[in-house]
């Protein structure tokens, strides 16, 4: 069982299911009645380009081939009620045009515009989120001040976002998200509950040159793969939301988050006849005080880059009829110079000289079909990490000079309904690694050391109640309801007691 | 594509318009049939399947052995242990090619395997009672980017290549001396290169299956080898090279869309 070192008499929730249950219904039905309106992923998306939900996402986040190709023209595809940038101008009707020219996946687009652009209304591309969540774990929990051992209904995170254009070939998509205190409080000063969050700014052009035919852009953003429009890479891949009082445990390989929010990053991409995906961006850490500035605990990173951290992707995605494919490769080399002091005891905020490096290789794939009045996605992907740990062996923060990890997730979904759809998805997940005491701990039954094995399934059935039409209120408010399950096999290299963090998540998530 | 329904649309139209044309026509043609010649430019996605045959000479695990328990500068001399692991190679590429309209082809690809790789060989320890050391060696994984080049005889490619290359290894060295257990391990990824060449044979529109051989060389380096029973650590050196064996199946995407 997991623990947070110790309860606390303040706790915010004591709620049983029922009246979990009960407000999340009302909520669901306050939304679903009371504003009878339907959702898009970004609000603020759906204003611009005048799409439904369903267009770009068949469970949001997770995108079609249409939401690939909006992000990879940079957020600015227009074609809404509203002006897409606050310099609107005919360059932004012909960069739509293109668009509609390379692409075949969507059976009905909207009509051209009778408004002429300069007579649209600009309304600023802000959106926001929340996700209100009740979590139940199948053993009540310790250290988890100032929440109950179990039970608690937490409204986090919320999010404040700008999603849209800027200009006509730029674009961003960034967050700003207030995290409620982690269980068991901040592990040192520096936690903070307003952070940045998700951030990609990209310029997107399209060009052809001879037979190719080309999307090309430059992105700046602060999440290795938070640039990447396929769900199987770590930043958008599934579970798209989980727990705040127990999420996914185990052992994640650094590039699925470690650096997330931690690092600026600046790359090129392209797409290639509308087939083939190349990028690679160099990502370098953020001192201390920029970190700490931008709300974001520097100790909750392994330590600081000693050097531009190169992260590569490439992707072939064929698709014939409503049938898409996507096989591809990505990775990253991250020299980390680990933290001397993470509780800030010392009151030290240096770093070891030496430096653990950490190479990983990630495959992964994806299938769509489109049907009638659903989508299925297959989706898979394998990370080989290689942990050169020169710098924690040396200091006894690692028992082995180097150590393999590998993540695996297996997942199917089927988005069932345009309005009123049901997203049943399910997910096997699967880390393993050499076993290494200083890192993993003794394994309880041999006690030899331990290893960061940690395997399980989940699954979850959402429930968007707007997806495809365009009801009153559009395009204002979204909504997403979800009921996701997490079955640990085991976790820690044990089986012992790991049935204790099996969690159940019932939430709400309404964007505005 | 869009494109496609039209140009179905188009051959469905010229097909039913045939039939009533045909009885007005002659029964032979003056100009012969002609196959279309098969085009290698393509980007293209496959798997294959084969053999990896290692071979790795680690110097000098008697030392490392011997000094951890005894001090440093017992081992007199220099041994070399020598092992030639041999396993299965699955694994997937990815790649484009280009042809010029002399049948030249110039390609790109990346490859990815898991491998079954592995070997043993036992050491002598002249300073235990004697004692025998075993040593292990693995290869789990070996990655490649590569540039190819080749000859297009229509539909059959003979093709060289040549590029940067990947193994993740594994090493253990383990036993008792003089009745005290010790196991030492190291991982490592190596860089080398890898040249070889093959010939690939297009026997469907989409479709094509090689068969290729390729020669890697990871040149010899040091691994930091950890005995977590006892905490000595040391250093050996190993060379290594691999040879692989395969055949490939490949799926050719004929540019956008197809």
């Amino acid at each position: 069982m997991r623990t947070y070192g110790g309860r606390s008499d303040r706790s915010l929730g004591n709620c049983r299911l029922f009246a979990a249950v009960a407000m999340l219904a009302v909520a669901a039905g306050f939304l679903s009645v009371g504003f009878a309106s339907p959702a898009q992923a970004l609000p603020s998306f759906a204003r611009q380009t005048g799409q439904p939900c369903g267009t770009c996402h068949t469970d949001f986040p997770a995108l079609t081939p249409y939401g690939r190709r909006f992000k990879l023209l940079g957020y600015t595809t227009g074609g809404g009620e509203f002006q897409t940038t606050p310099f609107s101008s005919k360059a932004a009707q012909d960069a739509r045009a293109e668009y509609d020219q390379m692409l075949g996946y969507v059976k009905t687009l909207p009509a051209n515009p009778t408004t002429p652009e300069a007579d649209k209304d600009y309304v600023p591309p802000i959106s926001m989120m929340a996700i209100v969540g009740y979590t139940h774990t199948q053993a009540p929990l310790t250290g988890t001040d100032p929440y109950s051992a179990n039970d608690n209904v937490v409204l986090s995170p919320f999010s404040a976002f700008y999603g849209g254009a800027i200009t006509d070939n730029v674009g961003a998509f960034a967050q700003v998200t207030y995290n409620a205190v982690p269980p068991g409080g901040f592990g040192d000063p520096f936690g903070h509950t307003w952070t940045w969050d998700n951030t990609d700014v990209r310029y997107a052009s399209t060009a052809r040159i001879g037979p190719l035919d080309l999307i090309y852009g430059i992105t700046a953003n602060n999440n290795p793969s938070v640039q990447d429009v396929w769900n199987t890479t770590p930043a958008w891949s599934f579970p798209y939301t989980a727990s705040t009082i127990l999420g996914p445990q185990g052992h994640p390989t650094t590039i699925e988050g470690a650096f997330a929010a931690h690092v600026g990053g600046v790359g090129a991409y392209t797409f290639i006849n509308d087939l083939l995906y190349l990028e690679l961006t160099g990502y370098k850490t953020l001192g201390f005080s920029q970190q700490n500035a931008l709300g974001t605990d520097p100790f909750g990173e392994p330590g600081q880059l000693g050097s531009i951290a190169p992260y590569w992707r490439i992707a072939l995605e064929p698709h014939w009829g409503r049938n898409t494919l996507m096989i591809g490769a990505f990775g990253a080399q991250f020299n980390v110079h680990p933290w001397i002091d993470t509780s800030f005891a010392s009151w030290s905020t240096s770093v070891f000289p030496q430096s653990d490096k950490f190479t990983d290789i990630g495959f992964d794939s994806q299938y769509q079909y489109q049907g009638d009045n659903y989508w299925l996605t297959l989706r898979g992907s394998y990370i080989r990490e290689f942990q050169q740990l020169d710098a924690s062996f040396l200091n006894a923060g690692a028992s082995n000079p180097t150590n393999l990890l590998n993540s695996l997730k297996l997942q199917a979904s089927f988005a069932y309904g345009a309005d009123n759809r049901v997203v049943f998805t399910g997910q096997y997940f699967n880390q393993w690694g050499t076993a290494d005491m200083s890192l993993y701990g003794t394994d309880p039954v041999t006690g030899l050391a331990s290893t960061p094995n940690t395997n399980g399934f989940m699954a979850e059935i959402a429930y968007i109640p707007f997806g495809a039409g365009k009801m009153i209120g559009w395009p204002w408010f979204n909504a997403r309801i979800g009921l996701q399950y997490t079955y640990y096999n085991k976790l820690n290299g044990t089986t012992i007691a790991a049935h204790d963090n099996n969690t159940l998540f019932l939430h709400a998530w309404f964007a505005m | 594509m869009r494109k496609l329904p039209f140009v179905h649309t188009a051959a469905l139209a010229m097909s039913l318009a045939s039939p009533a044309m045909a009885a007005d026509l002659p029964m032979t043609s003056a100009v012969p049939y002609a196959a279309p010649r098969f085009s290698w430019t393509s980007c293209y996605v496959g798997g294959h399947l084969g053999g990896g045959f290692a071979r790795k000479v680690m110097t000098d695990p008697v030392q490392l052995v011997q000094d951890s328990f005894l001090g440093a500068g017992s081992t007199a001399g220099t041994t070399t242990a020598g092992t030639s692991p041999a396993g299965a190679v699955i694994g997937g590429q990815i790649g484009c090619d280009y042809e010029t309209a002399s049948s030249l082809v110039f390609g790109i690809e990346g490859s990815a395997s898991g491998s079954t790789m592995k070997g043993s060989t036992s050491v002598g320890l002249p300073l235990g009672n004697p004692d025998i050391g075993l040593m292990q060696a693995n290869t789990d994984f070996l990655a490649s980017v590569t540039g190819r080049v080749g000859y297009a005889f229509d539909n059959v490619l003979l093709y060289a290549k040549g590029g940067a290359a990947l193994a993740g290894d594994k090493y253990n060295v383990s036993g008792t001396f003089t009745g005290l257990p010790y196991n030492f391990q190291g991982l490592e990824n190596r860089y080398g290169w890898v040249a070889g060449g093959g010939v690939d044979w297009a026997f469907a529109r989409h479709w094509s299956v090689n068969v290729e051989y390729n020669y890697y060389s990871f040149g010899h380096g040091g691994i930091l080898m950890s005995d977590s029973i006892n905490g000595f650590t040391g250093v050996v050196d190993v060379k290594q090279t691999v040879q692989v064996v395969k055949v490939g199946l490949n799926f050719h995407i004929w540019g956008s869309g197809w």
